[in-house]
């Protein structure tokens, strides 16, 4: 019993004689290279595709304001005591 | 060149580039020692510090000196040596299954452990593939404590703040890990001299 203890009691000392290593010359030259490879990458999006996108926002935000403006003057035009129900009733009565 | 954090700061607004190539030369070596003690694969240990230095470089801008620089980079090299070690640990589990529910001793499993620290001699090789295979049997924060205290050599108050725990609580779970270790290598010997 007392010998497994101290087995593991020096195996749990092992921690003790673990040694640093030194990063690889490879590594340091991939860390070195990471902000031009992550410029790289915003550079690999084309030009077209980005103005594109802006383009498209653009048009899709005018395209809301347009018809936002087409509503509300459809709502002016329309006597506001009129609703749905009393438009139908007549069109049935005049059937 | 040894730059305080106030100094850094300072260079990283002015040359953002400069100041990363400062982390690299400064930092490399701590962080490359912290992902390889916790993965223990020289290759992987090496993809983790590319991707732990990929985020640093990607989150310089936000870096406010809130917390110490040393502190905020290996933050990181935790939290992404964490996020592999858990994707590595489901893969296995897929495969494993079988031989989990035939398994029904807690002996230290030893022959299944990938052991490839390039910082453990020849002589120390076996005896600590044994230590590192009853420490990957602890709880994943006994487990991170352990490796940070016993082979990185921190304070249990640098744990603590690296690990966003109280001084007591790095101190509870180092207490629950020597103990749960001591019971694993115990067994393991007692299983293996018979």
């Amino acid at each position: 019993m007392n010998e497994e203890r101290n087995r593991a009691e020096d195996t749990m000392n092992m921690g003790d004689h673990v040694q640093r290593v030194t990063p690889s010359n490879d590594l340091m030259n991939r860390l070195k290279a990471i902000p031009s490879q992550v410029k790289q990458g915003y550079d690999t999006i084309p030009k077209r595709v980005v103005w594109m996108a802006a383009a498209s926002i653009v048009l899709l935000i005018g395209l809301n304001f347009l018809s936002l403006n087409d509503y509300n003057d459809s709502q002016s035009d329309t006597p506001s005591t009129e609703t749905v129900d009393d438009s139908y009733f007549s069109y049935m009565k005049n059937v | 060149m040894h730059l305080d954090d106030q100094s850094f700061l300072e260079l990283s607004k002015r040359n953002k580039d400069k100041a990363f190539n400062y982390l690299v030369d400064a930092y490399s070596s701590k962080v490359f020692n912290t992902c390889i003690n916790l993965i223990r694969n020289r290759e992987d240990a090496e993809d983790v510090t590319q991707e732990v230095f990929t985020a640093v470089y990607l989150s310089l801008d936000t870096f406010g000196g809130d917390s110490k620089l040393s502190t905020w980079i290996y933050s990181i090299a935790l939290n992404k040596s964490k996020e592999f070690l858990r994707k590595k640990t489901r893969k296995k589990r897929s495969g494993m299954m079988t031989t989990i529910e035939k398994d029904d001793s807690h002996t230290v499993p030893t022959a299944t452990i990938e052991f490839n620290h390039p910082g453990v001699l020849l002589e120390n090789k076996e005896r600590t593939q044994v230590l590192f295979g009853a420490i990957d049997q602890l709880a994943e924060n006994q487990k991170i404590a352990y490796t940070m205290h016993k082979i990185e050599g921190m304070s249990y108050s640098e744990i603590a703040e690296l690990t966003e725990l109280s001084v007591s609580s790095v101190e509870s779970l180092m207490f629950r890990a020597k103990k749960k270790l001591q019971q694993l290598l115990e067994d393991y010997y007692k299983e293996n001299e018979k």
